[in-house]
């Protein structure tokens, strides 16, 4: 396939130049750092001229010495600007000297860390982590970063580049997909050899049309692991009126298939029969390796998937019950004692459960002595918190709880500006936005094979917050 | 091998003892592969000392060289210390010369790198060859590198070889590759932008041929595909229209950055495109959605989201159709989160959901953080001044907060009183009463300035202002300057206003202090002149208290120059700080809109504003409400 592009420089003399200049913004980092919570450097690469090793103390000095909450996740100091995200304790930074494309950046630095986490199989990065990793993370920026652009970022086409052994896999942990799945590839790669990607064929992406599925590999067993993700989000007013109330999902895939297979893929609310139906919605985002243009014109998710795990799509969906019904009743009596009442029934079906229901109730500072009432679960103060812990092992569907305590108020101030009541839970198994996986088809042009396909639910609170 | 070894801080000759004792034991590869991660980790936390070891380092690549994880920790090394090491750097070249040659892409790549980042002399030589060479490798991953690494050493290059490297890169336009076109546009963007005399034109078919290609190729090479359709300039109506028809679906990407990229390009169409909702009446409800898509990504993208949503409602309201709880704020979300979501709720604000919002600003206005309260008790007030509508709602929220007399509240209720006093005149008096009920709390200037510049304005409509005044004159001596030159006015305007026994002596005492005790030239020059004013015996009324403009909120909008290459530069550092780009980047080229037969905007703004030049550019403040 050739194209014929002719893209025109011109050489403009400076007197002559009335033209104007439009162009975009180029997505230049000039250096990238990863500190730790001391502000110890952990990682420092340049990938262009402009700006020197040291620069790296200006930020230490500047943002991480100073204790105070983070004003701004940019700082520019003369043209030089300090782009920052956090994970955990480490800072990962990039720098830059012109008005880049901040998006960009962003979205670079939070795939480097998700690649970091990929490729050693671990769910957070922590300084350790990158200390016994740094030849790799070297290796990634080196490969991930081409003076100062961003280029290749797929994990599947990245991996085959790098020749050092993630270290320390003992940490990864055995519950996590993704730690499963990059000690199965570590496994791989150590039986190649001493030296095992220094001399392999070349990564030939040339006549590839999707950069995303480097090779076509072929499996014995083919299987489609689906995991369907949603994070709950309420927030209520103290009046129990609800401002928001919505689901932030994802799905999820373990695609194990041969060859260069197409996907297609359908979810919907369940209260519809219409398989397409409840994704009409326009607040989804997809994996880059879905044609957006079938999606806009047919509503048909299709695609030909990366070799194993990846984000197929995130959506937000609105919900109309929440998963949880709870009144919390708060009354002064008798003098300077509030007193508690909290209501809780569990919305969902009655054949599911959910597990570790954590509900965090304030109460006013210096409380130290609760006597409460409650008919499931446990009661617990943490007094360095100033909450009630109310916490629930496992709440079937349609059940109902009841907690009552008081407490002797300390300050009348403190009606004026405490947090809401917050709430955590887990669903396994189970869609809060009742979502369900309508069908998936795999299609391999050339090959003729059945895929073992597996879906899973889980359900979690995110922002789960009523006023009060 | 323990991971936090590595990173102990050593010295030069700890390490060249270990590697002369590693030598004598048999796993001495592993060993000294161990000693040079040691060398490179000290490197990183800035350990200099290592500098010395360039010898050592470069034995290690003699013995070890076939390891590629031993060679990029070498080429590292060298790439930092190369100022410092300039003859053992030389050394280096034939490797990279016999890597440049090597049958492995990634070796290929990996010496192209290495070569372009150090500009020694002698490197410099030869870059340009490898390089140039590297551009018709018949790996597209090399001629990816190849095309990057031009903008690196583009800078050192004699005046033959730029003109050369130029030709090469436009000859990569045409690869079969679409992510080595996508690397030869980012190379090309990088030079127009650093070099003068350098411009980037596109014309219709590879406009369209770059559009369609979109699909097909991976997010980042997107992003520089969609970056070269703004170098695009659409001659009809029709061909934006077919552009921006093909970036809607890129609107649903998962990566952010390239759904602000489609936006940047379909807000940078849409001047092309008369009525550009009613041709394509889909664009308020994707932008929207993506909008709200982008919103439950991380803090920092959540950020960099909303101040571009501000950027589009200030002037391409119309693409939006946003709900207002969605920028309602969480209890944990970080302060510079809060800060701007507060700035949308304002914006967002109309007369349809002012009952949601207001109750919204009312609990934040009771929130511990200082910081908040003041900023809600503002948008509060500024929510009176710009929706005439929703005037008495909001000022009787403002009254309510007062009942509580908690500091922060009514100091900041102090300061935007004076505004919404001035834009209703002879209304909400009684909000007066209740702020000088609580006249012992404004502790902090502003809000002392504000109740001195009140007192003195409205004092004939203030039952007992004199006595007020008196009282809080007492504190005269210990104000700031700021309030004290107001004080000396309000004073003024009362005596002017209700002269009597009480507010002249107060006018007396007043004088005497600016005039004699204040060293302060200007509070001095300012009694002086109202001293002689006072003797002239004329009506000095009309000069003292002249009859005030009617103060609008929309005064605060950025001038339409500055909006327009915000626009430009959509997800960019300048939309965060929502300033014209030469303020913040001294050296940054400026961008406008292009002129062409469809361009829709140009005439519509110079007719619609036509004293658009004499606004000042001062745009300091970020926030659209003050």
């Amino acid at each position: 396939m050739s194209l014929a592009f002719c893209f025109r420089i011109y050489f403009i003399p400076l007197v002559l130049s009335p033209e104007i200049l439009v162009h975009g913004c180029i997505p230049m980092i000039n250096a990238l750092f990863v500190y730790n919570g001391k502000g110890e450097v952990l990682l420092s690469r340049l990938f262009r001229d402009g700006v020197r090793r040291n620069v790296c103390e200006v930020f230490r000095i500047q943002v991480i010495s100073k204790l105070s909450d983070i004003k701004s996740p940019v700082l520019t100091l003369g043209s030089t600007s300090f782009i920052h995200i956090r994970h955990g304790s480490l800072w990962v930074v990039a720098v830059t000297r012109s008005n880049v494309d901040a998006s960009l950046v962003f979205e670079y630095l939070y795939r480097f860390l998700d690649v970091t986490k990929k490729l050693i199989g671990i769910d957070t990065v922590t300084e350790s982590d990158v200390k016994a990793n740094f030849a790799v993370l070297y290796e990634v920026l080196d490969e991930t970063i081409e003076s100062g652009h961003v280029s290749n970022m797929e994990l599947s086409t990245l991996r085959p580049l790098l020749s050092s052994q993630p270290a320390d896999l003992s940490r990864s942990r055995s519950n996590s997909a993704g730690g499963l799945l990059a000690r199965a590839n570590t496994i791989r790669r150590k039986s190649t050899g001493k030296l095992p990607q220094l001399f392999n064929s070349p990564l030939d992406l040339e006549d590839s049309p999707h950069p995303w599925r480097a090779t076509a590999p072929k499996y014995k067993k083919n299987t489609v692991q689906i995991n369907v993700l949603e994070d709950f989000n309420l927030l209520t007013n103290a009046n129990g009126f609800v401002l928001r109330s919505f689901v932030d999902g994802r799905v999820t895939m373990d695609c194990r298939l041969s060859g260069t297979p197409t996907c297609s893929f359908a979810m919907s609310q369940n209260v519809s029969d219409d398989p397409f139906d409840g994704f009409k919605a326009t607040d989804c985002t997809f994996h880059q390796s879905v044609n957006l243009k079938d999606y806009d014109e047919h509503n048909l998710i299709k695609f030909i998937p990366p070799d194993g795990e990846f984000e197929l799509m995130s959506y937000r969906t609105d919900v109309e019950t929440a998963p949880f019904n709870i009144y919390a009743d708060i009354e002064p009596f008798g003098g300077s004692k509030l007193s508690y009442s909290v209501d809780l029934e569990s919305t969902y079906p009655a054949s599911v459960a959910a597990s570790n229901v954590t509900i965090k109730i304030p109460v006013p500072p210096g409380t130290s002595r609760v006597k409460p009432l409650v008919d499931i679960g446990k009661f617990r103060l943490v007094e360095e918190e100033n909450m009630v812990y109310w916490q629930i092992k496992k709440m079937m569907g349609h059940q109902k709880g009841k907690l009552a305590f008081e407490v002797e108020e300390v300050s009348t101030k403190w009606t004026a500006a405490k947090p809401p009541i917050s709430v955590s839970f887990n669903l396994a198994s189970y869609s809060v936005a009742s979502h369900k996986v309508r069908f998936f088809k795999v299609k391999e042009p050339s090959m003729n094979y059945a895929t073992v396909k597996s879906v899973n639910y889980a359900s979690k609170a995110k922002s789960y917050e009523i006023r009060i | 091998m323990g991971s936090s070894k590595l990173y102990a801080r050593l010295r030069a000759a700890e390490i060249q003892n270990e590697l002369r004792e590693s030598e004598r034991k048999s796993r001495s590869s592993v060993l000294r592969k161990t000693a040079l991660k040691k060398i490179v980790a000290n490197m990183t936390m800035g350990n200099n000392e290592m500098v010395v070891l360039a010898g050592e380092v470069l034995a290690l690549l003699t013995d070890l060289g076939q390891d590629l994880e031993v060679k990029r920790l070498v080429y590292l090394y060298f790439a930092t210390y190369y100022q410092q090491r300039p003859n053992e750097c030389l050394k280096l070249l034939p490797f990279l010369d016999k890597d440049s040659r090597s049958p492995s892409s990634i070796l290929r790549s990996l010496s192209i790198r290495t070569i372009a980042s150090i500009p020694l002399p002698e490197y410099v030589a030869r870059a340009s060859t490898w390089v140039g060479e590297s551009m018709f490798d018949k790996d597209a991953s090399v001629r990816k590198t190849g095309a990057y690494a031009v903008s690196r050493i583009y800078p050192h290059a004699s005046e033959p070889t730029k003109k050369q490297l130029l030709q090469d890169l436009n000859r990569l336009l045409h690869d079969p590759s679409i992510f080595v076109i996508a690397a030869a546009v980012d190379c090309l963007y990088d030079l127009v932008d650093n070099q003068e005399g350098l411009q980037l034109s596109i014309d219709r078919n590879n406009c369209f041929r770059i559009v369609d290609q979109l699909p097909n190729c991976d997010e980042w090479s997107q992003i520089s595909l969609l970056n070269s359709i703004m170098a695009f300039v659409p001659q009809t109506e029709d061909d934006a229209v077919l552009l921006v028809e093909k970036c809607i679906p890129l609107l649903q990407h998962g990566n952010s950055s390239v759904v602000l990229n489609a936006l940047k390009v379909i807000v940078y169409l849409s001047n092309y495109i008369r009525n550009f909702v009613d041709v394509l009446p889909v664009i308020p409800k994707r932008v929207s959605g993506c909008i709200s898509n982008l919103m439950s990504k991380p803090a920092e993208i959540q950020f960099l989201t909303m101040r571009n949503v501000i950027l589009l409602l200030l002037d391409k309201a119309e693409m939006l159709n946003l709900s207002v709880s969605m920028f309602f704020c969480q209890f944990d979300d970080p302060v510079y989160i809060k800060d701007t979501k507060l700035e949308l709720i304002f914006l967002l604000a109309n007369e349809r959901n002012i009952d949601v919002v207001l109750h919204e600003l009312e609990e934040y206005a009771l929130e511990i953080d200082d910081q908040m309260v003041r900023k809600s008790i503002r948008a509060i007030g500024n929510l009176a001044i710009k929706i005439p509508a929703v005037a008495d709602r909001s000022v009787d929220m403002l009254a309510d907060l007062l009942a509580s007399s908690l500091p922060h509240i009514v100091q900041e209720t102090a300061v935007i009183l004076k505004d919404i006093l001035r834009k209703y005149p002879g209304r909400y008096y009684h909000l007066i009463e209740a702020l000088v009920a609580n006249v012992d709390l404004l502790t902090d200037s502003d809000s002392r300035g504000s109740i001195f510049w009140i007192l003195g304005e409205y004092s004939t409509s203030i039952a007992n202002s004199a006595d007020i005044l008196t009282s809080l004159y007492q504190s005269f001596d210990s104000e700031s300057t700021q309030v004290q030159l107001t004080a000396l006015t309000a004073i003024i305007k009362t005596y002017l206003g209700s002269p009597s026994k009480k507010t002249e002596t107060l006018v007396l005492d007043v004088l005497r202090k600016t005039t004699q005790d204040v060293d302060e030239p200007d509070l001095r020059e300012r009694g002086f002149f109202y001293w002689r004013l006072l003797s002239s015996h004329q009506n000095i009324k009309d000069i003292v208290k002249p009859a005030l403009p009617i103060i609008e909120t929309s005064s605060d909008k950025l001038p339409a120059e500055v909006l327009e290459e915000l626009e430009l530069n959509i997800g960019s550092l300048a939309s965060i700080y929502l300033r014209p780009t030469q303020q913040v980047f001294r050296l940054a080229k400026p961008k406008r809109l292009p002129v062409s037969p469809a361009l829709a905007r140009t005439e519509s703004r110079a007719s619609s504003q036509p004293f658009s030049e004499a606004p000042s550019r001062a745009t300091s403040s970020t926030s659209v409400y003050k």
